[in-house]
């Protein structure tokens, strides 16, 4: 559509009154009206830099594209990543109370008699960065050998303790569910890249340990237009329903079905100036044309032998996380924005240990070949990668602990997270926490804070990037939310 | 008064033609669905229909007759002029349709009728043809089928201030009208002795008097004017091209020789050189100039990503990525607008070949591209090895030779790194490049020396469970 034509059917009666309002020194209404309809008509020779719906950028972006990889169940740090040696030495002692500082409890553990000290069975080495080196266990070395990569966050908190609202809170910035996903925000913010694929694609892979529920409004999009809600591609079967054309509809049928029904929407659209019928109308369009790039994207044949023994053996195996992690990496490069991975199963309140190593070899080399993967094909520059789960793991057990089993509970006071790639400072750890991993030492980062310096790798400033609904201007970062400098490279 | 109304009346007559051209139309098609048997054709319609035929031709004319009388039109010359073959065919027409009206009448005579009726329909094409001629020019209808200029005048060779500089303006404005096959006005304007002959009245130009030249003060008419020339409906020269006249003029007309005069304006037979690229963007001033909308527009219409990505200096990201079937050409066009303002260009899978490269060092923002998965040669990279502004170079998966690594070494001076897994490189050449350019970052996940990516750090030490 025509830019300035799009731009009327964007100029809802209150918008309008705004405008005028914050033209010309509030009275003169005339005026106001005059310098909007100049900037209507510079419309048509200035550049439309963005369709109207995304304001673009705020300034020259680090990174175009996000790969966030959601370990969903909460990982524990302390077998994983926050090198507790001391804890050792203290196996079945209580925790003592002038750490956990009446700390709430979940509902799992909060009628235990005691909090024994379960330090970590697995064994830890030190791998060069860019500092003077990093601690990481042995479960992920595919991972530890990029050290050089990551930037390991031990600070992280949460105010959430239980699944729903951890996920819910990374997700959208809010604990309570209706908030737009990161991934919508960043889709409303910056737009498609891609004409023939969403901007906001969801991958989810089973895990093998306890597993919660994944909720499908975690990349909902709230509030915001439709069109920037997330896109789950399925694990198995057609990876989006009715790809194919029902028996008997031929291709040229589907596009005069859709030309006429488009023509019809439209002429609602401009009656109603409702922008959820152009949404429809997008989707549409988008539905259509993914008949044909989905199959394009899951088709492997392309892939050399190498490329695919990176990933793993269970690369060929639809819905695992090495498939997902190679689709991650063929949607960043068909112009994708936001690509979410799911990983399910990091929930271990019992038997952890082996829960863990099940999780971790599932995990470790897809996650590792994908950072080089795109390390080498150009695309981790412009590629922030996020791996997260929703909180961290307690040190004490729940349940029986015992020299090779114990589990851990939900732990949102501090918890590891590393990142790749986008402007992220390479080789680097931020933050520590105390001998038991359960107090923040040095510079906690918050979930706010974190959104923040990511929008801001995106050429975004969180404070900016806003959308208006029900009378006020609702923000990914809400009111919170600073850009933490020593995460930037 | 009655002078008045037959003036009005002739000048009826380019509305009045256009009747017996549809009747005539539509009483052949209904003679042809009849034929097939499709309908049935009632012969009292037909002769209702063959009247208005001849009534309406009748009409047109005598309309024509009459604006024949206009000072405008007086300049036929014989019977071979176009408005000669017009009037004359045109009255023979009339005729013939009055003729098959009359062949109606009888039983008898109906049989000339589906004789008379195709001769009129065969006659109202030339008739058509050289009426429009008069009001359109000569080759109206075919002047798209071979573009060019519009009449051969220019001498093949010769060269001076007429033949390169007047004549083509002559060409293009002038002679459809006055020319060979169409001197309106008795003027023609396609050789240097019809242009000192003059016209009707009376001299077209007075050499070494530009004031005095008819054509050059009726040239200079306001557009409204009656005798303004070109008349208003068709194409009218510039200032420049005019003033160029003016000047030919004063110089006393010469039709040989001369030196040529000095104006880029005046059109020529020779294609015009491409424009220039806008200039690169003022990094200083506070309002930066923008890319073109259109070119934004276009380029994105063929589902190519370009987005602002500076918005203080209003530079771009565009992304081949979607669109990856688009032939270089197209290519070269759709970036050629924008090309001063891009600053980060992925070509990855696309087609990219040489008239896209041609357009890359023309990118004077450009700070990352990428090639990767291209068809890029070692020459493609020696000939944009001039972008200075260049800092990060992608060319994973671009089957190169060793020639390449020799243009990293010595071109892209603002260069900082440059990927090259599976770019074919020689170890020598890598060599050979690290050598030349200690500083640049060299991304390879194959190469041995870039150890993050391709062994596991040392463990420094390890701590063993209890």
């Amino acid at each position: 559509m025509h830019p300035v034509e799009e731009h009327y059917l964007d100029l809802t009666r209150r918008r309008f009154f705004g405008t005028c309002a914050q033209s010309v020194s509030g009275a003169m209404g005339t005026l106001a009206l005059a310098s909007l309809l100049r900037a209507d008509a510079s419309l048509a020779t200035a550049p439309s830099p963005q369709p109207s719906s995304s304001p673009g950028v705020h300034f020259r972006p680090r990174a175009k594209r996000v790969i966030y990889m959601h370990m969903e169940g909460a990982p524990s740090q302390i077998d994983l990543f926050d090198y507790k040696p001391g804890l050792r030495s203290r196996f079945n002692q209580d925790l003592p109370d002038s750490i956990r500082q009446g700390q709430r409890l979940t509902g799992m553990t909060s009628g235990q008699t005691r909090f024994p000290v379960a330090p970590s069975i697995f064994r830890f080495s030190k791998y060069a960065n860019n500092q003077d080196g990093i601690w990481l266990s042995e479960l992920m070395p595919h991972t530890a050998a990029l050290s050089r990569e990551l930037c390991f966050i031990h600070s992280m908190h949460t105010e959430a303790i239980n699944h729903e609202p951890g996920i819910t809170f990374f997700q959208t910035g809010h604990q309570q569910p209706g908030r737009p996903s990161f991934g919508s925000w960043v889709s409303y913010g910056l737009g498609s890249a891609s004409a023939n694929l969403p901007t906001f694609v969801v991958l989810i892979s089973q895990g093998f340990g306890n597993m919660q529920a994944l909720s499908a409004r975690f990349w909902g999009c709230g509030f915001l237009p439709s069109e920037h809600q997330g896109c789950k591609l399925r694990g198995s079967g057609d990876p989006v329903l009715f790809l194919r054309d029902p028996a008997g509809v031929e291709r040229p049928d589907r596009r005069r079905m859709l030309d006429l029904v488009s023509a019809l929407n439209t002429r609602e659209m401009e009656r109603s100036l409702d922008p959820e019928i152009r949404a429809r109308i997008a989707q549409h369009e988008m539905a259509y044309r993914m008949q044909t790039s989905v199959p394009e994207l899951m088709d492997l044949s392309g892939e050399d032998p190498e490329t695919l023994a990176m990933y793993g053996p269970e690369v060929s195996k639809p819905g695992s996380f090495a498939s997902n992690c190679l689709l991650a990496r063929r949607l960043a490069e068909r112009g994708v924005r936001f690509i979410q991975l799911y990983m399910r199963g990091w929930d271990a309140h019992n038997n952890l240990p082996g829960e863990i190593r099940l999780q971790s070899a599932a995990v470790d080399q897809p996650q590792a070949a994908l950072v080089r993967d795109l390390k080498r094909r150009g695309l981790l520059d412009d590629t922030i990668v996020i791996w997260a789960g929703e909180f961290g793991r307690t040190v004490y057990s729940q349940g029986e602990l015992s020299e090779t089993n114990y589990g851990r509970d939900h732990h949102p006071r501090c918890f590891t997270i590393w990142m790749a790639g986008g402007g992220i400072k390479p080789g680097v750890s931020i933050g520590k926490t105390d001998d038991y991993s359960y107090n923040i030492l040095e510079n906690p980062v918050d979930v706010h804070d974190l959104h923040a310096t990511l929008l801001h790798l995106l050429g975004m400033n969180h404070e900016r990037l806003d959308f208006r609904h029900e009378g006020r201007d609702f923000r990914l970062t809400d009111v919170f939310g600073k850009v933490r400098p020593e995460l930037l490279a | 008064m009655l002078d008045t109304l037959l003036q009005v009346t002739g000048r009826a007559h380019p509305m009045l033609l256009h009747l017996p051209i549809g009747m005539l139309a539509a009483l052949v098609c209904l003679e042809i669905l009849a034929l097939a048997r499709l309908i049935e054709l009632q012969t009292r319609i037909r002769a209702v229909l063959a009247c208005l035929v001849f009534l309406s031709a009748a009409a047109s004319v005598a309309s024509g007759l009459l604006l024949e009388r206009e000072p405008a039109y007086t300049g036929g010359t014989g019977w071979t002029d176009t408005l000669s073959l017009h009037k004359w065919l045109g009255i023979g027409f009339g005729i013939i349709t009055l003729l098959s009206v009359m062949s109606l009448a009888t039983a008898r005579t109906r049989k000339a009728y589906p004789l008379l009726l195709m001769l009129s329909a065969a006659a109202m094409f030339p008739v058509g043809h050289f009426g429009a001629t008069m009001t359109h020019g000569e080759g109206f209808l075919t002047e798209p089928l071979f573009p060019g200029p519009l009449a051969p005048v220019r001498g093949s060779s010769s060269r001076g201030i007429y033949p390169e500089q007047i004549a083509p303006i002559l060409a293009r404005y002038c002679v459809s009208c006055h020319g060979d096959s169409k001197m309106q006005g008795k003027l023609a304007l396609h050789t240097p002795e019809a242009i000192l002959a003059g016209g009707a009245t009376g001299s077209a130009i007075e050499p070494g008097d530009p004031d005095n030249s008819e054509m050059l003060v009726r040239m200079l008419l306001p557009l409204t004017s009656r005798d303004h020339m070109p008349p208003k409906v068709r194409p009218q020269p510039d200032q420049a091209t005019i003033d160029l006249f003016k000047r030919w003029i004063a110089a006393g007309a010469p039709f040989e020789g001369g030196e040529l005069l000095p104006t880029g304006d005046a059109p020529s037979a020779t294609p015009e050189p491409p424009a220039e690229p806008p200039p690169p963007p003022d990094l200083g001033s506070s309002a930066s100039p923008a890319p073109s909308s259109d070119a934004l527009v276009a380029i994105r219409a063929r589902h190519v990503h370009a987005e602002i990505i500076d918005p203080e200096k209003n530079l771009l990201w565009i992304s081949f990525d979607g669109a990856a079937a688009i032939p270089d050409a197209e290519m070269a066009a759709l970036l050629s607008p924008l090309a001063p303002f891009i600053l980060d260009l992925s070509l990855a899978g696309s087609r990219a070949g040489p008239s896209t490269f041609a357009q890359l060092p023309m990118m004077h923002s450009l700070r990352r591209l990428s090639l990767a998965r291209t068809p890029t040669t070692s020459r493609d990279i020696s000939s944009i090895s001039t972008l200075s502004s260049l800092q990060e170079l992608i060319l994973s998966s671009v089957p190169l030779d060793d020639a390449a690594a020799q243009s990293l070494a010595t071109g892209f001076t603002g260069l900082s790194r440059v990927f090259l897994w599976r770019s074919g490189l020689s170890d020598g050449a890598f060599t050979a490049l690290r050598e030349a350019r200690p500083s640049l970052m060299i991304s390879c996940d194959t190469l041995p020396a870039d150890a993050l990516e391709t062994e596991p750090p040392p463990k420094v030490a390890t701590d063993s469970p209890p």
